[in-house]
């Protein structure tokens, strides 16, 4: 136990621990409410008998859902089809489930009401079947014992147990981690049932300690998470790391291997169908794949990698892939050396943005993401023009220079981004602010006014997000602002996970009720006793208020 | 036992009916009991019925005490040594009062009184009543309370000299009512009646005191909800303590907490947070301005001596260089899109001043110790040059040298700022150390595993260490030959090594430029270190576990603000807190500055949507850096307006202009969308002969 006792603390840990605890955990289908809730496949209950987990053999019972489980339930707890065939089913299990709560003044203890919400679902199926003449049932809701519930992934935060902080439910995991309880066979009854009981009797110590509650039943009292007749609290807990795909690790372990030399022609086919695994798998670790394999065949393996695009079918894998080909393009990456030289990058991004295109994109809220957006960062998919942009403004240098900046802009070069626009309007747009942002840093404020200009009679304002914030900066503060939130509602249009649309989104919200509030007409009444009313001017001075 | 005498004469029977001549009371003795010895009587009537009743007896009454004044002085400064004599006391609805006439030398004479304590023997601390401020003359008495619950408070009557109308009143800064003549164990001292609690302003139940403490926890870091949660702890067992000890029941009756699942201290935070903002909203600008002043007064005279030293000797060394040390902490955490579809990372800079205070020791000999002190915090949404600038706009005068890593964005804004060169620029030895350690260690072969932790080869270990503060006094040849090294290391192990190429051309420059400025004051530093370590100090604190919740950036500003008035040694005296607090808000008539005028503007909620969107955040606003510079009149890059393309309405010339005319045509509503409609028509021939040098498609003239 993390927490020490003293003599006090363990007299009151002795009197909270009086009744005996039956820790439960379950593993069910998560058919949810289209069968009538979920159906158990697995069910521990662990008892807690004075402060001390049971030593002996534990309840422990596997049984058949009799429902399909499905591929995204298998890969929680491992349960199959195949694995639940020959066993019984629940009606059969029942009484023995039942009759493990022998003690009627227990305590039922579970990790969220997810557990009892599933045991009284399957009980009322028997009902239903005894009512319906089902002589082989012998149990129902009604011989559920009438227990409180301690409910373990809100009990924490009721006793403040030190490092909860301000969540109202934490995970079993996290619990474990806390009270310092070994956790392992994560999604196994018997495990988690274990742990929970673990965690359970830490809490308790705690509580204890603090010797504010004596009996359990002020503590039930508190708790409040109802009685297993009437649960109350959250059925389960939202978690990011539920998206997170699950890598074989015969997978992780081929990441190991990894190829640091120039591989022959093999070795690279060998290595582009590992990529695509990776990325039908949504496998973080492909980018740093391409850290070390990129360095030396970066330049051969482009065209194979994006050729893979088009193999991609689930949402987030087209995103995997494209974090990687970013990897490889980037101008600034490999020792300086992309794989895409500036002479060819616009005919390789022709023909990419097409396979991009077909290719589904990650979905927004689901489990189908690729890991830059399970991360929160932009999709690579939103990213990849800008890496090309950045190497046509570049062109055969390292950074923009100014004759690359008078190549593009001259109307009638082949170069230009008025010709490059027709076919590659982002490209042109992204190396149009590519070359407007150097020129700014560079404080060469007549190039930067022309180019702006040039920018607008393109329309390539329209098209990039960056140059549209700069562009709506400057016409809020000099021309129209009804202009500028044109042009800012227009580009928000085609929003995409790219940061710069939450700036220009930041600007409009803000520019629009700035102008709202101006309009706004304040009738202020007048004080009917101005001696007592507080002084006209009393404020302090806002010094970052922008008008 | 002696008998005790009896009555002389026996007293009246106590039925009304019996107190005629057909009566006769006769004393028969005395009985004890429970409450005393009791004197019996028998009232006889003359048909002969008789019936005793009993008196306490006189002995055993104890005479009353007239409470005695004692012995004072005259409350009134002056008048201590006056004579004082007593007038007796009086007996009023409060308590006793003792009566006195103070005498003095010159003949004038005036009363007094002071409130007795329950045994008659103490006597409550001598105060006087607040001033009218209509009639500072006049005489002021207690007249009751006002107000309700907790907010109860005292309130007096004026009678001013003149004769005019009397009228009640309130000090701007009002007190708790004092709950009199109770004895409390826990209450050592007993108030005077115009002493109770101060509060810090009007229409807020907190007190001064409370307030003070409020702001003290927030400049250490103590988050908005804690502080508001720990004011409302402490105002509850204030009220219950009155309501135990001294039975005054100042308390509301509480409204029902909603049921709620999860921990109740989450829900208080999110009610009680705003409580904490709103102080530091209303007195961070008052207290930073007190230290902003003297900040300000101190460094234009170091600035001053320095020039007039420079005047003389442009060559001269500093004794007291002015610098500031110049660092950036970008803080990063993961929030809603503002169209609420998904999470997505979010970031904002806090740029940090730290000033070099110098502190010369008696002996010559040694050099001046250095003493770094956070100078200013800021937070804005980017740490970029114009950031830069609006921080360093914020500094009253040039800075003789700056100490900074090797952000291009901090020597951008120093050199726009104050002029190319007119500050000595040092940069950050420990970066350059940790920049160039980082890169090398990501070298094939270039790392070992010490005590589990990832090390530099020796070799390069050996070659790193030969970069030093000594070594950069030495000269221009010797930091090559060190780069040298280096690089010859690092190709040993991997050649062709462009990244550590890259950063010797970015940093051999800066150390080389560093050479004569640290050659000649051997006192300043050479690294940064001491703005990371303020940071870590002083505001680390207020980005754990918090740092996704700043969303304004005024008020995370004047938050920082609190943390520079704690390392300027604001917060060591807290009575000066509150006396700047006091006298500000008493020059105020009471009133703290108006609250929640910070707010960020948001946008109203939709039908649909239930609760509060929170897509805007002016801290988030990169916009903001580029309007405050144009509102503070700095210069950032200038640029020209381009100009809008806008819809011309046709005419019968589909290009505008008739053939063979050199003026262009006024289209109808040319004049009156500005001149941007007018010029943007065309950019291309404007101020260019007629057909002579337009360039053509081909791009060529």
């Amino acid at each position: 136990m993390k927490t020490a006792l003293t003599d006090a603390g363990y007299e009151l840990f002795s009197l909270l621990t009086r009744q005996t605890f039956y820790v439960v955990d379950t593993e069910y289908t998560a058919a949810g409410d289209e069968i009538g809730g979920n159906k158990i496949i697995s069910i521990a209950i662990v008892p807690v008998i004075q402060g001390q987990v049971v030593t002996g053999p534990i309840f422990y019972r596997e049984m058949n859902p009799g429902v399909a489980i499905s591929a995204e339930s298998s890969r929680v707890h491992g349960f199959t089809n195949e694995s639940v065939k020959g066993k019984r089913d629940f009606a059969y299990y029942a009484p023995s489930i039942l009759a493990a709560f022998s003690d009627p003044d227990g305590v039922f203890v579970a990790h969220t009401a997810a557990d009892i919400r599933a045991l009284r679902n399957e009980l009322g199926r028997l009902d239903a079947r005894r009512s319906a003449g089902d002589g082989k049932v012998s149990v129902g809701l009604s011989d559920l014992p009438l227990l409180p519930i301690l409910d373990t992934s809100t009990l924490a935060g009721h006793l403040h147990y030190p490092g909860y902080g301000q969540r109202s439910v934490i995970s079993l995991g996290a619990l474990c981690e806390l009270t310092g309880v070994e956790y392992k066979n994560a999604h196994n009854a018997k495990g988690d049932a274990k742990s929970t009981a673990a965690a359970l009797l830490e809490l308790l110590a705690h509580a204890a300690q603090l010797g504010e509650i004596s009996e359990i039943s002020s503590l039930l009292s508190i708790h409040n998470a109802g009685t297993t007749y009437e649960p109350r609290g959250a059925q389960r807990i939202r978690s990011s790391k539920r998206n997170e795909p699950i890598i074989p690790q015969a997978h992780l372990d081929r990441h190991l291997t990894s190829i640091n030399k120039k591989a022959s022609k093999k070795e690279q086919e060998e290595w582009i169908a590992f990529a695509k695994e990776c990325a039908s798998l949504r496998c973080p670790w492909l980018r740093d794949e391409v850290n070390s394999v990129g360095k030396a065949n970066a330049f051969a393996m482009l065209d194979g990698l994006s050729a893979v695009l088009p193999e991609l079918s689930e949402p987030g894998q087209s995103g995997t892939l494209a974090g990687a080909i970013l990897e490889m393009i980037k101008p600034s990456h490999l020792g300086g050396m992309g794989a895409l030289a500036h002479t060819r990058a616009l005919r390789w991004w022709e023909k990419t943005r097409e396979l991009l295109t077909q290719s589904p994109e990650c979905g927004a809220r689901s489990s189908a993401l690729c890991p830059s957006c399970l991360a929160a960062e932009p999709c690579p998919r939103d990213l990849l023009y800008q890496y090309v942009g950045e190497l046509f403004s570049f062109g055969a240098g390292d950074e923009v220079t100014t004759e690359r900046a008078d190549i593009l802009f001259k109307s009638s070069n082949y170069s230009s981004l008025a010709s490059r626009k027709v076919k590659y309007p982002e490209i042109a747009a992204y190396a149009a602010w590519r070359v407007i942002a150097e020129e700014q840093e560079q404080n060469r404020a007549s190039k930067v006014a022309t180019h702006l200009k040039t920018s607008m009679r393109l329309g390539l304002h329209l098209i990039e997000p960056r140059l549209a914030l700069s562009v709506c900066g400057l016409l809020s503060s000099t021309q129209s602002v009804d202009d500028a939130i044109k042009i800012a509602q227009k580009v928000l249009q085609q929003r995409t996970t790219d940061e710069a649309y939450e700036e220009l989104s930041q600007w409009l919200i803000w520019t629009e009720q700035s102008l709202a509030a101006r309009k706004k007409v304040v009738v202020k009444t007048p004080s009917l006793h101005p001696r007592l009313a507080r002084p006209i001017g009393r404020e302090n001075p806002n010094p970052y208020k922008v008008t | 036992m002696a008998k005790e005498p009896e009555l002389s004469a026996p007293p009246s029977c106590p039925n009304q009916r019996h107190r005629s001549a057909n009566y006769k009371v006769v004393s028969k003795g005395r009985r004890a009991s429970a409450d005393g010895v009791h004197q019996r009587y028998f009232c006889k009537s003359k048909s002969g019925a008789t019936h005793s009743f009993s008196i306490i007896a006189p002995s055993q009454v104890k005479p009353t005490k007239k409470p005695t004044a004692p012995r004072v002085v005259c409350p009134e400064s002056k008048h201590k040594d006056s004579k004082v004599q007593s007038r007796g006391t009086v007996k009023t609805k409060t308590g006793v009062w003792a009566q006195y006439r103070c005498q003095r030398h010159n003949g004038d004479a005036h009363y007094f009184r002071i409130l007795l304590s329950d045994d008659g023997s103490a006597h409550i601390t001598l105060t006087k009543p607040p001033a009218c401020p209509e009639h500072p003359k006049s005489k002021v008495v207690r007249n009751g309370t006002y107000g309700s619950g907790g907010a109860r408070r005292q309130r007096y009557r004026c009678e001013p000299e003149d004769g005019s109308t009397a009228h009640h009143f309130s000090p701007p800064l009002t007190r708790e009512a004092v709950g009199l003549a109770e004895s409390c164990s826990t209450c050592d001292e007993m108030l005077s009646p115009h002493r109770g609690t101060l509060t810090a302003a009007r229409h807020t139940p907190w007190s001064l005191a409370g307030v003070v403490q409020a702001l003290n926890n927030l400049s250490l870091g103590s988050s908005y909800a804690a502080v508001a949660l720990d004011l409302r702890a402490q105002r509850r067992l204030t009220l219950a303590h009155l309501k135990e000890a001294h039975g005054v029941d100042l308390t509301l009756p509480e409204s029902p907490l909603p049921p709620v699942l999860g921990s109740w201290s989450r829900q208080q935070g999110r009610n009680a947070w705003h409580l904490g903002a709103d102080l530091v909203e209303q007195y961070s600008p008052l207290l930073y301005a007190k230290v902003e002043e003297e900040l300000i007064a101190r460094e234009r005279r170091v600035r001053a001596e320095n020039d007039a030293v420079l005047e003389k000797d442009p060559n001269a060394t500093l004794a007291h260089p002015l610098v500031y040390i110049l660092d950036e902490q970008p803080v990063g955490f993961t929030r809603w899109s503002s169209d609420r579809t998904r999470y997505q990372q979010a970031k904002w800079s806090l740029l940090v001043v730290v000033e070099i205070l110098w502190h010369t020791g008696k002996d010559p000999l040694v050099l001046p110790q250095r003493e770094p002190r956070l100078r200013l915090a800021r937070a804005y949404p980017r740490g970029d040059a114009a950031a830069w600038r609006l921080v360093l706009s914020e500094l009253p005068v040039r800075p003789d040298f700056v100490i900074a890593d090797s952000a291009d964005a901090i020597r951008s804004a120093v050199n726009r700022h104050y002029g190319k060169g007119a500050v000595g620029f040092i940069p950050s030895l420990y970066h350059i150390h940790a920049n160039l350690r980082s890169s090398l260690i990501k070298l094939p072969k270039g790392k070992t595993r010490v005590n589990g932790k990832e090390r530099l080869v020796p070799h390069l270990e050996r070659a790193m260490s030969g970069i030093s503060r000594a070594e950069l006094m030495k000269n221009e040849s010797d930091i090559k030959a060190w780069w040298d090294q280096i690089i010859k290391e690092a190709n040993a192990l991997a050649p062709k090594q462009t990244k550590i190429t890259q950063q010797r051309k970015f940093h051999e420059r800066r150390m080389i430029e560093a050479i004569p400025i640290l050659k000649k004051n051997p006192q300043l530093p050479a690294s940064n270190a001491a703005v990371e370590s303020r940071i870590r100090l002083h505001l680390e604190p207020f980005l754990e576990n918090r740092k996704h919740r700043y969303r304004n950036l005024a008020r995370t500003n004047f938050l920082m603000d609190l943390a520079v008035c704690r390392a300027q040694g604001v917060f060591r005296d807290l009575n000066n807190v509150a006396q700047i607090i006091r006298q500000t808000n008493e020059d105020a008539r009471g009133w703290a500055p108006a609250p929640r005028t910070l707010a960020d503007t948001q946008p109203a909620l939709s039908s649909s949507s239930q609760s509060a969107p929170h897509i805007y955040s002016s801290l988030l606003n990169v916009q903001l850096i580029s309007e405050l510079s144009a509102a503070r009149g700095i210069p950032l890059t200038p640029m020209k307006p381009p100009l809008i393309q806008k819809r011309v309405p046709p005419t019968g010339n589909p290009k505008g202009r008739p053939k063979g005319s050199k003026s262009k045509p006024k289209q109808p509503g040319a004049a009156t969308e500005g001149a941007g409609a007018r010029a943007g028509a065309a950019p291309k021939t404007r101020g260019r002969p007629k057909g002579s040098k337009s360039k053509t498609k081909s791009g060529r003239p």
